[in-house]
This record gives structure tokens, C-alpha cells and sequence, in this order.
């Protein structure tokens, strides 16, 4: 090893002798910067901010303003300061507890966590806060039954008869990723999925869960 | 015999040993930098993930007297006039008080250092620190794996930019930004009280912010109150993982970033499966533990250090004395006027330093999940302390003394005087040497790689500027042309000294030098003076990182093979400059 490192070391000496210090130090770093910016990290997903992400929710769920689903939503997406967005000044509102004047959503307050916060990025709080919404939705007492209505016109809970199928999948996919499709591998996975629970409903909410916690459907375009 | 010493010695038996040494310094600059950068950063052989925390003192704190060694070769003649006159309205450059019976309170004070390895540091180091379990540590160990680089020439005199530029020099990545694009942690980056111009990653990872007084809580919230729903039936779990993973593998055909999220996924879950409420149960242990270093660091009998803080000095309303100024608008002087000056400190916290630590090592070393959370910190540790004086004088020369007066003492001590100023931040320096050590203790204890966690972490202290001495009697100014930049690494085999001062900055009345940057050769920035680039280029080096400033060359290089930082022989000696 000692020996292999001579040759080099003759090389360097001789560059050393030819170049100021400077380039001699510096070329090779500002290569590598450029190479990481430009090819290893590039920064195409945009993910959605906590308005498009509680709207796509809101949009395959059937959330209306009416249902507590659509609390836990705002709770859990609109009101997190990790899913980015701008500030919201009618997200202020003040209520009053005693003699004191407080905010309702404190988190909605401009100029307190959000507004540092606007750039939206990849998180495994984002994903947590996600998977807690989508658990919300899915078993919600209203939001089930409306997204399930989506897929299986007519439908009804408990029919052995509403389990998943290909096709039936494939629906309730496109609810999520509009200009998406999944490729038979995942279908299979899904079906395995789903056929190893007894109970149809329960069958669909774990469907409803892959999709709900994959990412594609919450990036912004 | 490493390979560094094998091939200085061998062209030291060919030519003369000096030439020879500096040629194997830039050969092993250049090659083993090209080697570590082309890796982009990445583990070599056995080597662990890199961590950074960086610990940004609030305020601007003199370096004098803890990280920026005046005299680190312990040459005599490396000042001239100024540094230890005895006059006590004319310096503050002071580590050690002596007794001086014509000056305020029987005592003035002088420059004094200590030996630590092969250097002089400030005397400071030569007291001990509060351990965990009730006893004492020589301070000196604390410097065992430092770089003390000092005599930086910051390009502007700016609280906010200077703490945000010790990490995030230019507008591209952040220091923290790169080691989190290279971590596997969950929770790549996270800060306490940090904003969000400390951090850049450029994979558009975003920095976590935490809650002052939530660390925890706001740190680990999202992964809580999930139910059963998510610990539940483990085998449909393990299906839908399975699921996840094959529509993962599929995404990267969609848009080349979208794995990311689902890794993120996958953290989350990692995350929601822990015993989070034992989790918080250890943090709050730790939060007590560093709650009572800085504690001890203060107010302990047992850490008192001879000439520092071991004798009863009384005070007077006079401008050395002088400790803060009212926060009614007026600005008047609070001077300490009680029979012992040690009582100044009575009662005296550091807001949020205690839990700023104990998020540091939770976020490091996992507790007890044993693998750490995060690979980023920032924090911004409060520049200065609340106290409880038993007597002090508002206004200069007031005689209607105010008892039990809370104040707050700034190590941005533009207006605090010379004796109040020794002792107050030293007692500082103390309480964060005291923290910083316990860390590293715990850090040492976690295996990583081939080493320990410590030898895969650099802790960066850093702070806005150093202080001047040009003030008239009291207090100090901003000295950002001669900044410090301190590093603590296991993979820095021994205490270390980096960067030139000037001897004397022959401002009238207040000569000798606060550490003034003086020209250095090779740092190729302005007349040769180190810049914050040269610092940064240093840390990033060490943590295997490509510099956001390349222009500006690191002071010190890691050795592939052993993983070690060395300094290179042409920086390898600081000087004082006249």
C-alpha cells in the first residue's frame, strides 16, 4: 500500500511545482458541487401544500363541512405547519375562554410557525400526520361509506359480494392518482392484500390505505 | 507508524525534512480530499454516517477566555502593552483576577493560561466541570478532541448573519443541509430555535423546528395517538409494506424524488411503532440531568477555581462592577454591590440550555433505541444567564442599594465591566464546557462503525464574533475581524490551535489583542487573512462533505485510512503577529 502511493505522490509533487496553490486546492471541489447539484439531487416533486393536500382528501373522501372528519382533517393537515402553505389570515378567528380573547386555531396564526414553513418538503412528519388522516377517513363513520359508494355503485356494507377485484381496484385507484394507473405486480399484491382479510369492508379500508398513504396523489402539479 | 509520518519520513531521508513535510501536506491535502470528495461524502470501509450539531452561542461571546487562546504557544513576548495591564479601566482581557489593593474591590485581574497538551489555553481550563454522577472533571479533558481555530476575519459586523453565515456561509447549501442529504436517520435535520436561513439541503430536505418549551412534544407529536390502528394486525402490516414497496419501485419511473416520500412512509411507521412515552421519560431524565451541570457550573463550591471564583471580592457602584442595564428604556447600569461577588450568580439559569442538550443527545443517540433520529442539529444556545444578585446599585454611584435584584447578564456584553464581565462569563463558559463534555461522554459510550459515535459527530460551537477591547472603561465591542470557529470531534486526535493573531491592535489606551486576525499564509482569501470560509471548508472536511465555500481551503484534513483530522504542517503553528 505504501508502495502503491509513490507514484501518486511523484505526480502530486510534480503538479504541485506547476500550478498556483490555489487551483491546486480548489478545482475538484467545485466540480463536485455542481455534479451534486445538477445530476445526484434533483428537486422535480413538488409535493402539495396543506391546502391541496386537505382539498385532494376532501375530494376522494366526500368531506363536507358537516361530518367530524372534516375537524380531524383540518386538525391533522391544514393546522400542521410541516405540510407548508401560505399564511391563511381567515384561518384566525378568536373565541373566548374565560375573560381572555384566544385564537382558535393557534397554528393557523400568521407569523407563528406557518409562515416559516412555506416551503413544502418531504417528511416523515408529513407522512405520519398523512397516514393519521387517512386512518380518519377510512374508518370514518361517513367518509367510508361515500368513498366506498365511489367504487361500487350502489353499495352497501358488509356484502361478501363488494370484495376487491381487479377491476374494482383499478377504480378506486384512479380516485386517488387521476392521471395514474398501477401495473399488474401491484394489482396481484393488492388482491393478496385484501384476500387476507375475511371481512369485505375491512378488505377495502386496507386497500384504501395503500393508496391513501402512497405519495403520488398529493404531489402538486 | 501511520502513513502520514511513513511518507515524511521517507522524503525527509531523501531531502531536507521541512521542504519534505510541507510537500506530503499538500500531497495529502489534495489526494486524499480528491479520494474523500469523489466518494461525495459517503462511508468509506466500516465508516459511520456523519452527524453535525451545531451550537450557536447567542450573543457574540469574548473568546478570550474559553475558545481563542491568546498565547497558545506560551511564548512571553507574544503581546505587547495592553493585555495584562492592571489598570482595571483599560482592559478586560482578563482570565484571572490577582489582588490589587489600589483597585475596586482589592482586585484586578491579568491574562493567564494554563497548559493542555502541547498548548496554552485560557486559564479557564485549567478548573474542573460538574459531572452527572455528583463529582468533578479537569476541564482540560473537554479539549482533548478540539480544533480551536481562531484570528477568523468575519466579513460583517452582524448578530443575525454572522449566526446564520458560521454554518450557512453563502446563499447555497448549509452545513447541516449536507450532512442531512447524505443521512438515513427519520428525522434528517431538526433545529431548536434556529431559523430557517441556518439550513439548505439540497435534496429539499426540511429542517424540523422544534418548540422551545416542547422539545420533545414537538419533535415527536406527529408520531404519537396513532392507536392500534397503525401497531395493530402485524402480518396485514407486513402485506401492506409489501404493497408500498412494489407501487415505491414503480414511482421512480413517475418522477425520480417519489421514492423519497416513501421512505418517508417508511420512517413514519419506524417511528409510530416506538414506545414514545419511555422515550420522553428519558428525555426529561436527561433534561434534568444537564439542568443540573449548568446548575453546579455556576453555583458549586466544589468547582470554584483559585483566582477566578474562590475568594469573596466585594462590590461598589463603579463601572467594573457595572452587570447589565435596566430594561425600562433608561438604560441605567446595574452595578453589583454586595460583600461577595460570587453571590452575583446566585440562583442563575441559562433558559433552555439544559433542554437544548438533552434534545441533542436523545436526537443522537436514540436513548435507548440505540440508533439516532436525526443527523443535523442546530441550536441556539442562550447567550447569557438570569440570575438573582443579593445587592446591586442602580445608576453609577448610587448609594440606595436594591436587594434580591433579578437581572440578566449578556455575553453580548457591550456594557458590562471588567470584573462583573470575568467572572459572569466564566462561569458561562463553564456551564456550556460542562454540557458539551456530558454529551461527548454519552457519545463516546454508542458504537458507530469502527469507533464511536463521537468519532462520526462534529460539534461546531460557534458564536456571532469575538469581543473587542476598545470600549471606554467598560464593556466590549464586536470583534468580528478576529472571530473564533471551535470544533469538537473524536475523529480530532488531540487538542489543536489553528490561525494568526496580531500582538497589539494599537488602539490607544486599549492595546495588546482580543485575537485579532493577523495574515495567514495559504488562506488565499484578502490578504491572507482566514475567513468564515476557511472554517466552514474545515468542518466540512472533516465531516466528509463537499465545502458550500471551495474557494477557501480547510485548515485541517481527515486521513482516509484512519479516519483522523490532522493539520497540515504550513497551518500547523498560530502565531502572534506583530
Amino acid at each position: 500500500m505504501r508502495s502503491s502511493l509513490f507514484p501518486f505522490l511523484l505526480l502530486s509533487l510534480t503538479s504541485a511545482c506547476n500550478l498556483a496553490r490555489t487551483s491546486l486546492f480548489f478545482k475538484e471541489p467545485e466540480l463536485v458541487i455542481q455534479s451534486e447539484k445538477l445530476e445526484t439531487f434533483g428537486q422535480s416533486l413538488q409535493l402539495g401544500d396543506r391546502s391541496y393536500v386537505e382539498s385532494a382528501m376532501k375530494d376522494v373522501f366526500e368531506v363536507t363541512p358537516e361530518i367530524p372528519e372534516a375537524k380531524q382533517l383540518e386538525d391533522l393537515i391544514y393546522n400542521d405547519g410541516t405540510f407548508g402553505g401560505g399564511c391563511d389570515l381567515y384561518g384566525v378567528s378568536e373565541v373566548v375562554v374565560g375573560t381572555t380573547a384566544q385564537a382558535e386555531f393557534k397554528r393557523a396564526f400568521c407569523g407563528v410557525g406557518l409562515t416559516e414553513n412555506q416551503s413544502v418538503r418531504s417528511s416523515a412528519q408529513r407522512m405520519a400526520q398523512t397516514v393519521k388522516a387517512c386512518d380518519a377517513l377510512i374508518y370514518g363513520a361517513n367518509t367510508f361509506p361515500r368513498v366506498m359508494a365511489k367504487i361500487i355503485p350502489g353499495w352497501t356494507p358488509g356484502m361478501t359480494a363488494n370484495r376487491p377485484t381487479s377491476e374494482r381496484l383499478r377504480v378506486a385507484y384512479a380516485l386517488f392518482d387521476r392521471t395514474g394507473s398501477l401495473p399488474d405486480p401491484v394489482i396481484e399484491k393488492l388482491m393478496d392484500l385484501s384476500n387476507s382479510v375475511s371481512d369485505a369492508d375491512e378488505a377495502w379500508r386496507w386497500v384504501l390505505k395503500a393508496y391513501c398513504e402512497s405519495p403520488e396523489f398529493l404531489q402538486a402539479w | 507508524m501511520d502513513r502520514r509520518k511513513f511518507l515524511k519520513n521517507t522524503i525527509g531521508g531523501i531531502g531536507g525534512s521541512i521542504l519534505a513535510s510541507s510537500l506530503i501536506d499538500f500531497y495529502l491535502l489534495n489526494v486524499y480530499r480528491g479520494m474523500i470528495h469523489r466518494a461525495f461524502g459517503l462511508p468509506q470501509g466500516g465508516e459511520a454516517e456523519k452527524k453535525f450539531l451545531n451550537v450557536a452561542v447567542y450573543g457574540g461571546m469574548p473568546g478570550w477566555m474559553w475558545n481563542i487562546p491568546l498565547r497558545p504557544n506560551g511564548d512571553s513576548d507574544a503581546f505587547s502593552y495592553g493585555y495584562q495591564t492592571n489598570d482595571p479601566s483599560k482592559s478586560m482581557l482578563w482570565t484571572k483576577f490577582v489582588s490589587d489593593s489600589a483597585a475596586p474591590g482589592g482586585f484586578s485581574g491579568r491574562y493567564e493560561h494554563t497548559r493542555v497538551g502541547d498548548w496554552h489555553l485560557p486559564y479557564l481550563w485549567s478548573g474542573l466541570i460538574a459531572r452527572p454522577d455528583g463529582q468533578t472533571e479537569q476541564m482540560s479533558k473537554l479539549a482533548a478532541n478540539m480544533l480551536a481555530m481562531r484570528g477568523i476575519r468575519f466579513q460583517f459586523d452582524d448578530h443575525e448573519g454572522n449566526r446564520y453565515r458560521n454554518v450557512r456561509p453563502e446563499k447555497g447549501m448549509s452545513i447541516g443541509g449536507l450532512v442531512a442529504d447524505r443521512a438515513t436517520t427519520p428525522l434528517p435535520a431538526i433545529a431548536f430555535d434556529a431559523g430557517v436561513n441556518y439550513f439548505k439541503s439540497a435534496k429539499g430536505i426540511s429542517q424540523l423546528e422544534l418548540t422551545k418549551d416542547q422539545a420533545f412534544a414537538s419533535a415527536f407529536s406527529s408520531f404519537q395517538g396513532a392507536g392500534e390502528r397503525i401497531n395493530g394486525n402485524a402480518t396485514l402490516q407486513n402485506k401492506l409494506d409489501g404493497v408500498l414497496d412494489l407501487m415505491r419501485a414503480n414511482s421512480a419511473l413517475k418522477n425520480s424524488s417519489l421514492p423519497t416520500t416513501y421512505s418517508d412512509r417508511v420512517a413514519a411507521r419506524r417511528l409510530m411503532t416506538k414506545d414514545l412515552v419511555a422515550l420522553e421519560a428519558q428525555f426529561n431524565a436527561m433534561k434534568s440531568k444537564y439542568l443540573d451541570l449548568v446548575t453546579r457550573a455556576i453555583s458549586d463550591s466544589a468547582l470554584r477555581l483559585e483566582g477566578l471564583d474562590n475568594v469573596a471580592m466585594p462590590g461598589q457602584a463603579s463601572k467594573n462592577f457595572r452587570i447589565s442595564t435596566t430594561s425600562d428604556g433608561s438604560k441605567q447600569g446595574i452595578y453589583y454591590g454586595g460583600d461577595d461577588i460570587r453571590n452575583l450568580a446566585a440562583n442563575a439559569s441559562i433558559p433552555w440550555l439544559a433542554e437544548q442538550f438533552a434534545i441533542s443527545e436523545l436526537m443522537l443517540t436514540g436513548g435507548s433505541i440505540g440508533s439516532a433520529f436525526s443527523s443535523s442539529i442546530n441550536i441556539v444556545a442562550f447567550g447569557g444567564f438570569y440570575a438573582n444578585a443579593d445587592k446591586v446599585y442602580i445608576g453609577e454611584g448610587s448609594t440606595t442599594p436594591v436587594l434580591n435584584r433579578q437581572y440578566y447578564f449578556p455575553v453580548d456584553s457591550h456594557y458590562v465591566g471588567s470584573h462583573a464581565h470575568l467572572i459572569l462569563h466564566s462561569k458561562y463558559a463553564r456551564a456550556l464546557s460542562s454540557c458539551l463534555y456530558e454529551l461527548i461522554t454519552r457519545l463516546k459510550g454508542v458504537s458507530s462503525g469502527n469507533g464511536s459515535l463521537f468519532d462520526s459527530t462534529l460539534i461546531a460551537v460557534t458564536t456571532e464574533f469575538n469581543r473587542t477591547n476598545d470600549q471606554l472603561q467598560v464593556g466590549t465591542g464586536h470583534g468580528y475581524t478576529g472571530s473564533a470557529y471551535t470544533l469538537f470531534s473524536g475523529s480530532i486526535p488531540e487538542t489543536t490551535v489553528v490561525g494568526n493573531i496580531k500582538t497589539d491592535v494599537a488602539v490607544e489606551n486599549f492595546g495588546g489583542t482580543w485575537g485579532d486576525a493577523a495574515p495567514m499564509e495559504g488562506a488565499v482569501s484578502n490578504g491572507n487573512y482566514l475567513t468564515l470560509g476557511n472554517a466552514v471548508s474545515t468542518a466540512c472536511q472533516i465531516l466528509g462533505v463537499p465545502s458550500p465555500t471551495p474557494l477557501y481551503p480547510a485548515l485541517a484534513t481527515r486521513n482516509p485510512v484512519t479516519g483522523k483530522v490532522f493539520v497540515p504542517q504550513i497551518w500547523s503553528k498560530p502565531e502572534n503577529i506583530s
